[in-house]
């Protein structure tokens, strides 16, 4: 029985076995380790799960979804095809669910238990959404993992160096900074902060605006979501040429005609400008909250597919004076940081000597209202815990009544650093009810106490009744018990593409796209290789099947040339 | 801060923030946080009223090693050439690179190596010098074979950029050449340092190798910066401008550059050699623990550490002392001239015996590039089996050398007072 570590990310994600000799990463059916989190129905009505559902997001956009992670904690519903809707829960459940069945097929046990990382600003329905989406999966998930400090947590434990650093993790959808301390086997997190709507499909959004002005179209609503898919994939392709190269050229199928075009580093790098003003805010967040000078830090360690661009990079160099570690696989290194916090959590004996302490990196508080008596009584914040305190903590404050003969206390809870009560998330209510009495004779101690998977639990007890509330929030946007039983059974149902078809279902896919984009006899070739291969396929069997499948790749991987010139 | 919190850091009141530090990751191990969330609330909390303590109000004296703590060894004092102890600073699991310069003249301390200015290099650096410095960083030429036109190219760009990124590119080369020394079994081998040394020789002088502060900046853990240094030392041949370089002489019209990287080997191996050198260095009485022979007179010392040319100078000088002396005490001259002559016997005595003292430390550092060459130059460049080589390079003189010195040295050590004593009879007896 083993306990893996997953990262759930906006556009991959991975898993990780923790072995006495470090983190090791499960490859999926494909035999990657990345596993992008797209979803597509099949025209069988069979779902498909990463590649090959990727594949499928130009040629069958209405039935493939992808980025969901984005909407988890959200009422949000995806729906594929004709009358089939999903929430982002079980989209991710789907991928978990893909997941959990490499591991399983990789490792040739069952899994015990999984530890799943999410960004360290999802708030607490965000984090229920995540774990409802493990329970869809009939995956036991007891602990979360902050994907800084699992990156952070990979890093400590492969180079075992000491002093303070600071990680900054831009993933696809999410960028989070966080600061560190190791020392003598602690990894300390000191503060994290971070934007949840910042990644690096920000940047390819971006590019894909610039390739449709140099078009001449508009990226609204107004364009079909087939060619819509085509741009940013091949914005995607630009952004990953642009890494290499200071110009990219590209060729896209746009209504009906080939066009071509190019995109200079220079250009993309101005137009980026709002983007990387956006990251200095949580950088300079995380210094300040830990008390540590630019000067302290003993290094910073790039994290995230995202840092591969040239201008992060050199962002970040000239922020901090000096050179980032650029982690050697940051695609990846936040699952090996979950399979690290799955070795410690298991108490493994290569892991005995190594403590992980976690911060809460946002405040936490309720709405309270001061100077009742007066014209101008406004409801403010009061932050019972405040933001980078270390976790698992328990804080508590008393409140009074305000009006005479108040019969009910309204607690509250609302998670964020502004003022306004209305500024911040509401994450739930309390109502306490208290005996009559004058104003301010009756109080109420409200205890908030924050685990170490991020999950608050808010305790209200009246002190003159010894009446207690204890509270767990589940608001609207999660599920409740009896909607998660119909909704695992209902996904029990639906059938995942079988595993062993996975690869040949992924370069299929690939060929449709491939076929979309292309016109005239290159057309006409990749159909011939898709009934070469479909032929080939079905009458091969074992080392023979590898060998046809590498074939079809290696001539996919041809024609695809023949389209991008970088 | 009450005893209580004092009590749960498992710690006497202190206010050495590592220590405080130390005392709580030691705790925490057993107080882990998903087990004992109260427990490591209230430890964390002692922690930070520790260190806030600490913070507020420093400890007055330098930092001293607590009773509880383990003793930091301290073996850049005893280098340290002034004679006021200055205030160490605060140091965590650094490793001390002692500074050593030979030069006796030269009593104040040492001023660090400054980094070599590159004056082609704009001081302010933009983007575009980052982006260059990250294209670098990732493009490193090899360095274990044929280290050639790829890495002098690569040097010459990166000696363009402006400090702050040239400093990373610098760590990250050194990074990179101190991982292609190992073997792939991690061992550190003459051989793969071989390897290196076309692609060592092309980079020093663009980097002012061996630099210490270059060592420490590429963060290598401490056990290996000191290592790293002790292998650039040994492979990159001393630079005669280095005022830390002594030149020996090695035979009619050959001077031998030494870096003080050989004498530290030597010294390193000879804690009584360390001691005298010390002494002499700072001026201070020798220490105690020498040999009673050596306190007596440099000159023996130096001829137990095996300089036999020296060893016959000396001897030459104190037997033409004494010939003056016996020529003056025999009445083979009268008069005035016995006078002269008594006295000349004296300057000779004291003037071979004051050289040789004066000379002693570069006796020694000769005697310390003979023993390092020796010993460094072969095989494996672990710390360990270094010393223990060194320690085999210098047998102790033995007893019947000993004696033989004695019979030989002792005499005319006795003769110039005898000759002093017949002075002083001639001079009562003339009036």
């Amino acid at each position: 029985m083993a306990i893996i570590g997953i990262d759930l990310g906006t556009t991959n994600s991975a898993a990780a076995v923790w072995t006495p000799e470090g983190p090791r990463l499960i490859p999926n059916a494909v035999g990657e380790p990345l596993t992008p989190s797209v979803v597509g129905l099949d025209s069988d009505g069979s779902v498909l799960v990463g590649r090959a559902a990727r594949e499928r997001l130009a040629t069958h956009p209405e039935r493939t979804v992808a980025s969901f992670k984005r909407w988890m904690g959200s009422g949000h519903v995806a729906r594929l095809g004709r009358g089939q809707s999903f929430r982002p829960e079980e989209l991710s459940a789907l991928v978990l669910k893909s997941l959990k069945a490499d591991a399983e097929a990789h490792l040739g046990t069952a899994l015990a238990e999984a530890v799943i990382s999410v960004p360290a600003y999802f708030n607490d329905i965000q984090r229920k959404a995540t774990l409802d989406a493990a329970r869809l999966a009939g995956l036991p998930v007891e602990r979360l993992v902050n994907e800084p400090t699992a990156a952070a947590l990979a890093y400590g434990v492969e180079s075992r160096r000491e002093g303070a650093v600071l990680v900054f993790d831009l993933g696809g959808g999410t960028f989070d900074v966080s600061l560190l301390e190791l020392y003598e086997g602690v990894m300390e997190v000191r503060a994290t902060a971070g934007d949840v709507a910042l990644g690096g499909d920000d940047f390819t959004a971006l590019l894909a605006g610039l390739i449709a002005a140099d078009q001449g179209i508009a990226l609204d609503g107004a364009l079909p979501p087939g060619e819509r898919a085509r741009v940013l994939r091949v914005a995607e392709a630009v952004k990953r040429g642009l890494t290499g190269a200071p110009e990219t050229r590209y060729e896209i199928l746009l209504c009906d005609r080939v066009r071509q075009g190019a995109v200079a580093r220079a250009r993309f790098e101005e137009a980026a400008a709002p983007l990387l003003h956006r990251l200095r805010a949580p950088l300079e967040r995380a210094l300040t909250d830990s008390g540590k000078r630019l000067a302290d830090l003993d290094g910073v360690v790039l994290v995230g597919g995202a840092t591969r661009m040239p201008v992060i990079r050199s962002l970040v160099a000239r922020l901090f004076g000096r050179l980032p570690l650029v982690h050697v696989d940051p695609d990846t290194v936040v699952a090996q940081g979950a399979a690290v916090q799955a070795g410690l959590k298991a108490r493994h004996a290569a892991l005995d000597e190594v403590v992980m302490t976690d911060v809460c990196p946002f405040t936490l508080g309720i709405a309270v209202t001061e100077n009742a008596r007066t014209a101008a009584a406004t409801q403010v914040m009061l932050p019972i815990i405040e933001r980078n305190a270390a976790v698992p903590v328990s804080r508590a404050h008393a409140v009074t009544t305000i009006h005479d003969d108040q019969t009910r206390i309204a607690v509250q809870v609302f998670q964020g650093e502004s003022l306004r009560p209305d500024d911040n998330v509401a994450l739930g209510e309390i109502p306490v009810t208290v005996p009559k009495a004058p104003a301010g004779a009756e109080t109420a101690e409200v205890r908030f106490t924050y685990d170490i998977n991020g999950a608050l639990e808010v305790e209200v007890a009246v002190l003159s009744t010894g009446l207690r509330h204890r509270q767990v929030f589940r608001n609207g946007a999660n599920l409740d018990e009896a909607e998660l039983d119909a909704r695992f059974a209902a996904l029990a149902a639906i059938k995942l593409a079988p595993r062993d078809q996975a690869e040949n279902r992924a370069l299929l896919a690939r060929a449709e796209a491939l076929y979309a984009e292309l016109r005239g006899e290159m057309r006409q070739h990749v159909a011939e290789r898709v009934a070469r291969f479909e032929r080939a396929i079905t009458e091969a069997s074992g080392a023979d099947a590898a060998a046809v499948r590498a074939a079809f790749a290696a001539d996919l991987d041809r024609l695809d040339d023949h389209r991008f010139r970088f | 801060m009450t005893d209580a919190a004092w009590a749960l850091l498992d710690l006497a009141p202190t206010r050495d923030a590592a220590a405080i530090r130390r005392a709580y990751a030691r705790r925490l191990k057993q107080t882990r946080p998903d087990d004992d969330p109260e427990g490591f609330q209230a430890l964390l909390a002692a922690r930070d009223r520790a260190l806030a303590e600490a913070r507020r109000d420093p400890p007055d004296e330098p930092a001293e090693p607590g009773d509880d703590a383990p003793p930091v060894p301290e073996p850049a004092a005893a280098f340290s050439p002034a004679a006021a102890p200055e205030p160490a600073p605060e140091v965590i699991a650094a490793p001390v690179v002692r500074d050593l310069d030979p030069q006796v003249e030269d009593v104040t301390p040492p001023e660090p190596p400054s980094p070599v200015v590159v004056d082609v290099a704009p001081l302010e650096a933009g983007g575009a010098d980052w982006a260059q410095a990250f294209h670098l960083a990732e493009h490193l030429p090899p360095l274990d074979r044929g280290a050639g036109d790829d890495l002098a190219d690569w040097l010459a760009r990166a000696r363009r950029l402006p400090h702050e990124p040239r400093r990373d590119l610098e760590a990250a080369l050194l990074q990179a050449l101190f991982a292609a020394w190992r073997e792939p079994d991690g061992r550190l081998t003459a051989r793969r340092v071989a390897a290196t040394r076309p692609a060592l020789l092309l980079a020093a002088p663009v980097f002012g190798w061996p630099r210490e502060d270059a060592v420490l900046a590429a963060s290598l853990p401490p056990g290996d910066a000191a290592l790293a240094v002790q292998v650039m030392r040994d492979v990159l041949p001393p630079d005669p401008d280095d005022p830390a370089t002594v030149l020996v002489w090695a035979g009619p019209g050959t001077r031998l550059p030494l870096g003080s990287g050989d004498a530290r080997a030597f010294l390193d191996g000879h804690p009584r050699a360390l001691a005298v050198y010390e002494a002499l260095r700072r001026r201070a009485p020798v220490p105690r623990r020498v040999p009673v022979l050596a306190l007596l007179a440099p000159h023996l010392w130096a001829i137990a550490h095996r300089r036999w040319g020296t060893a016959l100078a000396v001897l030459s000088g104190l037997w033409l002392s004494f010939g003056l002396s016996v020529l003056a005490t025999e009445g083979e001259v009268e008069g005035v001239a016995a006078g002269v002559v008594g006295l000349l016997a004296l300057a000779v005595w004291i003037g071979t015996a004051g050289a040789t003292a004066w000379w002693a430390d570069r006796i020694l550092v000769g005697g310390a590039a003979r023993a390092a060459r020796r010993a460094g130059r072969k095989g494996v460049y672990a710390p360990g089996e270094r010393a223990a080589r060194l320690r085999k390079a210098s047998v102790p003189i033995g007893i019947w050398n000993w004696l033989l010195l004695a019979w030989f040295g002792a005499f005319p050590l006795l003769f110039p007072y005898a000759g002093l004593i017949s002075l002083a009879d001639r001079l009562a007896r003339g009036r």
